[in-house]
């Protein structure tokens, strides 16, 4: 285990675009958080407070890390299709690594960008607690920051398994970007939604995991426009661990199948 | 049990409708240098890639050391296989450092495999900088780590110069002497015919004969004859006991025999039947020929 670490390590330890990308995560992501939630605070008034306190904070937090898990799923992605393209997966297994210490390897980096985008998250909720709440509150909804690993999990181990699949950088990043960020997931919800009935859109892959993190008093506003009563939150918390599950085994099939 | 670093037993592999490889069995013995020898296409990349677990057979089993096939005995194998492969933005030292990590050793065989490669000087520079050659000698150089008791070669003097093949060939026979085995595949019969001790010879997927090289790829003499009466001494020589074949060049008769004969038994036979040769010599018959013989 120290030993696949430590070989992950030493390949990206000098490779200056996992750096860049991290760097991009990790420090404009909290400031940008807190000034945001700060204008919230001071424009919304009375409003505001229903985003602006905990627990609200850390939801807020989560849907705001749900948006830049973007970045680390790109990173995910490009680690594992660079190993394709530089045909190294082939060389580690050449090398004496057996297919399943590779994806070990690669499980293990998956898993630590995912404490890292809670941490992230972390230390966001946390100054922005500072500047506008009490952090005597801070315990108020604070099981939300696991939930936010778990999200970050299905993020980053769907990445894995997309990366896995589709083997070229750009499609691969591409398929996600559709799905995430260009807001494929969003319309496959809202026709689901529409014609399917009921909730079936919120079990899409990545959109259960978001459920989990949901945005603050959302439930109430919903219950009160289309009078249906939202979905006991362990139903998503299932689903998320269901998903996170199924990436990851599948991921595995691949690599212990696959000719690489 | 015999001495034998690999065994293959029936593997077969097919890629959609093609068959790679169909039921390929041969052994290669401690302390060869065994070539695999084929044209382009024939499988023996596919082949390795197998043996490497890089590739999955449909069919067929294999053994390392004469145990099942298991990754930490791929550690006791420095292997280069079709394509140097490396992370391009990282230099020599930088990806052997890998290397050795995944193999489990430390870093202290780094300076001299790349001594050894002629690579030192540029040990510092990006791979992505590097030539095709350079590439080349980094995947031996990166083989090399950790003094593996075997050495799996695919197409090794790809893309290096006439110095460099030389060099890789004097690299190879003194890995041998040092009682490492060497497995390389190769579409250069030269090659394997100059450095190999052992060699299998692999045509669309089948094996067609592996063993010894000096038994497989045996040289038999061609002697070429001519004289004024070409048709009377093609009909002397096709009635003589001992000639195997007869064959009309321009104005030049190839005789191949069954057994030894020299050029003098032919001068002198000739001249009994009453005909005086204008043209008598000894050819070897090219390597070349050999292959293309053996693989039509």
């Amino acid at each position: 285990m120290f030993n696949l670490l430590y070989v992950e390590w030493l390949k990206v330890k000098k490779y200056k675009a996992f750096w860049i990308i991290l760097g991009i995560f990790a420090v404009p992501f909290p400031i940008i958080f807190m000034e945001i939630m700060k204008k919230i605070d001071e424009k919304a008034g009375v409003v505001g407070v229903m985003f602006t306190a905990f627990p609200s904070i850390w939801q807020m937090s989560g849907f705001w890390s749900s948006i830049n898990l973007v970045l680390l799923a790109m990173l995910v992605i490009l680690m594992i299709t660079n190993e394709n393209t530089y045909r190294t997966i082939r060389q580690n297994i050449i090398d004496g690594w057996s297919r399943e210490q590779f994806f070990t390897a690669k499980l293990l980096q998956v898993i630590m960008l995912s404490v890292l985008a809670t941490i992230v998250a972390t230390i966001a909720g946390i100054i922005t607690g500072v500047a506008l709440d009490d952090m005597h509150n801070a315990s108020k909804g604070s099981y939300f920051i696991f939930y936010i690993f778990l999200q970050s999990l299905c993020y980053l181990s769907a990445a894995l398994f997309i990366g896995l699949y589709v083997k070229r950088a750009a499609l691969a990043i591409a398929i996600y970007f559709m799905y995430v960020v260009i807001g494929g997931e969003f319309l496959l919800q809202f026709v689901m939604n529409k014609y399917l009935g009921g909730y079936v859109g919120n079990f899409l892959p990545l959109q259960a995991s978001d459920e989990l993190v949901p945005f603050p008093n959302m439930d109430k506003l919903s219950k009160e426009v289309t009078g249906k009563a939202p979905l006991d939150p362990s139903i998503y918390l299932i689903a998320t661990l269901v998903y996170i599950g199924l990436f990851i085994f599948l991921s595995y099939r691949k690599m212990k199948k696959a000719d690489l | 049990m015999e001495n034998n670093v690999l065994s293959l037993h029936q593997i077969s592999k097919k890629y959609g409708a093609v068959q790679a490889l169909a039921g390929v069995s041969f052994d290669v013995p401690s302390g060869s240098v065994f070539g695999i020898l084929g044209p382009n296409g024939s499988g023996k990349t596919t082949l390795l890639g197998i043996i490497m677990d890089v590739l999955k057979a449909d069919q067929g089993t294999y053994s390392w050391f004469n145990e099942q096939p298991h990754s930490s005995l791929r550690k006791r194998i420095g292997t280069l296989l079709e394509t140097p492969n490396f992370y391009h933005y990282y230099t020599a030292v930088q990806n052997l450092e890998i290397t050795a990590a995944i193999k489990g050793h430390g870093k202290q065989d780094i300076d001299g495999a790349l001594q050894m490669t002629g690579l030192y000087e540029r040990r510092h520079s990006k791979f992505s900088t590097y030539s095709l050659g350079m590439k080349q000698r980094l995947a031996i150089a990166a083989a090399l780590l950790g003094d593996p008791q075997i050495l799996l070669f695919d197409e090794p003097t790809n893309g290096l110069d006439p110095a460099g093949i030389a060099e890789i060939r004097d690299l190879i026979r003194k890995l041998n002497q040092l009682g490492k085995t060497v497995i390389m595949a190769s579409h250069l019969l030269d090659e394997v015919e100059k450095v190999c001790t052992h060699v299998a010879i692999l045509k669309k997927g089948n094996l067609l004969t592996a063993g010894l090289v000096n038994t497989v790829l045996s040289n038999e003499d061609i002697i070429e004859v001519s004289t004024d009466d070409l048709a009377k001494l093609e009909s002397v020589l096709t009635a003589w006991p001992g000639v195997k074949s007869v064959q009309r060049f321009h104005t030049i008769l190839q005789v191949t025999f069954e057994g030894e004969f020299t050029t003098g038994q032919v001068n002198q036979y000739c001249f009994e039947q009453g005909i005086v040769l204008s043209h008598l010599s000894i050819k070897k018959k090219s390597l070349e020929a050999k292959f293309i013989e053996l693989t039509n």
